[in-house]
């Protein structure tokens, strides 16, 4: 990436600016990768989570997919067809908000709403279900909490990725850009500060001559 | 197996009529009949779990369901068609018998077939509460019972509704407690207290069937037939164990009583966890039958295992049932050897039903064997 020059007087004032301004923005870098480092940290840790979670989840619809076909394998999958069709649903939902993580970030949270059965009713036929589909069933209710779970942690882990992407773009803009401009600048109006300042060496050389030239004249 | 070796023949049976007497007849001619319907034998039925649907098929083209399995499936191998076939055998089956039985046989067999009678009410039930069109809810019809698909199709073509339903049916076909029951009703849409009408209707017609039968008979089906029932009481109480907070209604869902009376099922009831309630069992039916005392002493050993597999062991129930009382009057009683084979063809059924599906969902090998309905002794 080339360093591109400031459009700023090369005066010793702005130099001395400048050179406040870049001291600023490496301090703001360093504090942006500090941030960078923690969210990175905290998505190792929820990434562990989800990973965790996500292998509990399919374990356990593994295990109720089984348990399923077993019913099937028992009652026939016309019966099991049957019966699942007359089942009372289980009436859930999912409420939204927003919780304050790392660094007081905002992830999206879920939480799962549900009814509280009233009458504790079985939901299968009581003598014609084979226990293993009031199992599965169970299994998928019991599962329903974990899917939440791993729902609200993914959003918060897209969240974190995308406030680690804008934290890298801001790193990368003063390191690449916002600094080596700066530098850039600097380094031309110390150029032309040089250059001022040798010739007037150079001129206060030729006055210093002139002047004595004329002082031997005058004796 | 006993009903493979080919006791009588069914050229024999004019032949019988002329040389005995007409309550002996039709005493010998339901064994006749048996003699002539085979089981697949139980080491073949298990080395069905290694093969393909194709295998299968094929196979099964070379038993007693060939008839019906050609006229099902054609050329299709689908495990819904093969289960349709299956069925149609086994009505097949259950029909020669009702045919070769005598008065009180007929009259007992009359009152198991209603079994699908009511299984076919609960069947359209539930799928008109669904909202299921006339076609899908026949496909769920077993095509046994007076509530064959020809009488459901005219019977669902005249009503909307459950109620409906209920009253298009005869008093004597579970029409009265159905009705009464509709009347009753707390909660609308919920079908589980007509299914529970039905099943007490059904049991309770049953045990009316087996009080008319004398002596030994009677004894045989109360212990082959009361075992079911047990069965299906002692499984109600398991479930609300384990699946409910609230133990109030237990009793309005259990069936008449058998051989398990009420005070035990009581007790058991007020028993807090499902290994105290089994144990109460052993106590009270260890005093009973050789076969209860197996049951609950295996189900008390196996008592932390998951529900499934104590409704697995209770299901064998039957089964074994029917293996002792063979054993016990294989000879002289046939009461005993009709329902035993009932029970026997029943299983069969499910075993081939269990296989097909293992094989169609590429189930292993080894669990598919481990649902399979075997005798107790059978070693794999």
């Amino acid at each position: 990436m080339s360093a591109e020059r400031l459009e700023v007087h090369p005066t010793r004032l702005e130099l001395l600016a400048l050179k406040r301004r870049k001291t600023l923005a490496e301090g703001i870098a360093d504090i942006l990768q500090k941030d960078l480092e923690v969210l990175i940290f905290s998505l190792v840790e929820y990434r562990e989570r989800a990973t965790l979670l996500r292998t509990q989840l399919y374990d356990t619809l593994k295990k109720s997919y089984n348990q399923f076909i077993e019913a099937e394998m028992v009652s026939g999958n016309l019966k099991v067809k049957e019966l699942a069709l007359t089942t009372t649903p289980i009436d859930f939902n999912v409420e939204t908000g927003m919780a304050t993580g790392v660094l007081g970030i905002q992830f999206p949270s879920l939480k799962l709403i549900k009814q509280e059965q009233k009458d504790h009713k079985i939901r299968l036929s009581l003598t014609d279900a084979p226990m293993q589909l009031e199992e599965a069933a169970s299994r998928i209710n019991d599962v329903m909490n974990a899917i939440v779970k791993l729902a609200s942690l993914t959003a918060a882990i897209r969240a974190l990725l995308e406030v680690i992407s804008l934290k890298r773009r801001q790193i990368n803009r003063i390191r690449f850009k916002i600094v080596p401009n700066l530098d850039a600048t600097i380094d031309y109006i110390q150029f032309i500060l040089d250059e001022i300042e040798q010739q007037d060496a150079i001129r206060v050389r030729v006055l210093q001559r002139k002047r004595k030239e004329r002082a031997e004249k005058s004796y | 197996m006993p009903f493979e070796s080919g006791f009588f023949k069914e050229n024999e049976k004019k032949g019988l009529r002329n040389l005995i007497k007409p309550t002996q007849y039709s005493t010998i001619m339901p064994r006749v009949a048996l003699e002539s319907l085979k089981l697949i034998d139980l080491d073949v039925l298990v080395r069905l779990t290694g093969q393909n649907l194709e295998g299968i098929f094929l196979f099964l083209l070379n038993t007693a369901y060939k008839e019906e399995i050609v006229s099902t499936c054609g050329d299709k191998v689908e495990p819904g068609l093969l289960e349709d076939a299956f069925f149609q055998n086994y009505a097949k089956m259950f029909i020669r018998l009702l045919k070769n039985s005598s008065k009180y046989i007929k009259s007992l067999l009359m009152s198991v077939l209603h079994k699908f009678d009511a299984l076919n009410l609960k069947t359209m039930f539930r799928m008109v509460q669904a909202g299921m069109n006339t076609d899908d809810i026949l496909k769920h019809i077993i095509p046994l019972g007076m509530y064959d698909r020809k009488k459901c199709q005219t019977l669902l073509s005249e009503v909307n509704s459950i109620s409906d339903i209920v009253s298009s049916l005869r008093e004597q076909d579970f029409g009265f407690t159905l009705k009464e029951t509709l009347n009753t009703q707390k909660i609308i849409g919920d079908i589980s207290p007509l299914e529970a009408a039905l099943n007490k209707e059904l049991f309770t017609g049953i045990l009316k069937e087996i009080k008319n039968l004398k002596k030994r008979d009677k004894e045989i089906a109360t212990n082959i037939l009361g075992i079911e029932i047990d069965v299906l009481n002692v499984m109600i109480i398991l479930k609300y164990k384990a699946l409910m907070t609230d133990h109030e209604n237990i009793k309005e869902n259990l069936m008449p009583v058998a051989l398990i009376d009420e005070k035990i099922l009581e007790s058991a009831i007020k028993k807090p966890d499902i290994k105290s309630t089994l144990q109460c069992f052993l106590r009270s039916a260890g005093t009973k039958h050789h076969v209860y005392q197996t049951i609950f002493a295996k189900l008390v050993n196996e008592s932390d295992s998951p529900l499934s597999r104590l409704e697995f062991i209770l299901g064998k129930a039957p089964l074994e049932m029917s293996f002792f009382e063979l054993k016990k009057n294989m000879r002289y009683y046939n009461i005993g050897y009709i329902l035993a084979f009932l029970n026997m063809k029943w299983v069969e059924i499910k075993n081939l039903r269990c296989i097909v599906n293992g094989i169609a969902r590429n189930i292993d090998k080894n669990q598919t064997l481990d649902l399979l309905i075997l005798p107790e002794n059978y070693k794999i």
